[in-house]
């Protein structure tokens, strides 16, 4: 957990650009590692932690600091990542570009085919994107479920429904595409 | 020994379909090391730019202007409810 002193975080709030700059070098990486887990390409992670912190900029009056800073920041940079998936067209076998800035799975299951692991990342593009950011997180990145759900700003409750729904969702997408998960 | 597809129970589903997808998409590996270039230039950058009005706006206001030119009776009105 990454610390900073309450005068920061009060000038912070009364629009000091020092504080905010203080706040950027302390917590870019951390927000940056968030955003890069939901939308999990480096390039789109870059932009959007640029639009995160300018959010955080334009919100500082709003920040209480009572509340800490990192909640508040990833709460931002989560609905600016929910932003930019709304804007994304679903990936098509054409144009599976953003699966493949990451890399394969180094270990991977010899009991699941590639064409099979190929064919789900291309069916979870094609979630909402609430679900998507749900079952990212607390699925493929396993993060704590109370921050997810702080992070969203919703509960816990509704966080494991996001996910029930997204895993049924892809499972009824590949069952359409002849797939028995 | 393997149940019938149709006998599995939901959280059973819920779980095989979970490590499919772990395995489709792995986790971000060392997501912290953080960007490959200091990004603060960009963020000053952000901060400089003039916020644009949005298309929304202009179209009310040409809506605006057009009834106001094309019914002029209204201005009386508009100013009563202003």
């Amino acid at each position: 957990m990454l610390s900073t002193s309450n005068d920061v975080l009060d000038r912070f709030r009364h629009g000091d650009p020092d504080a905010f700059e203080a706040l950027f070098r302390l917590h870019r990486r951390a927000v940056y590692g968030w955003i890069l887990r939901i939308v999990r390409n480096p390039s789109s992670a870059e932009d959007l932690t640029v639009e995160t912190f300018w959010r955080i900029h334009r919100a500082h009056a709003c920040f209480d600091p009572a509340r800490g800073f990192e909640g508040w920041a990833r709460r931002i940079a989560t609905h600016a990542a929910l932003d930019w998936l709304r804007t994304q067209r679903p990936a098509t076998e054409a144009s599976s570009e953003p699966l493949d800035a990451l890399p394969a799975p180094q270990t991977a299951d010899p009991a699941i085919s590639a064409e099979i692991r190929r064919c789900t990342a291309l069916a979870f593009t094609r979630l909402p994107p609430k679900l998507r950011i749900a079952a990212v997180l607390a699925v493929v990145e396993e993060q704590p479920g109370r921050e997810v759900a702080e992070a969203l700003g919703i509960s816990v409750a509704a966080v494991k429904l996001r996910v029930f729904r997204a895993l049924r969702l892809l499972r009824k997408d590949l069952e359409r595409q002849g797939i028995k998960p | 020994m393997n149940k019938p597809e149709q006998h599995r129970y939901p959280n059973e589903k819920q779980d095989r379909i979970a490590s499919l997808l772990r395995q489709a998409l792995p986790p971000v590996e060392n997501p912290e090391a953080g960007p490959d270039r200091d990004l603060w230039p960009q963020v000053l950058g952000r901060l400089d730019e003039k916020p644009s009005v949005p298309w929304f706006d202009w179209a009310m206001l040409a809506g605006l202007t057009g009834m106001l030119l094309f019914f002029p009776a209204s201005v009386p009105v508009l100013l009563y409810y202003l």
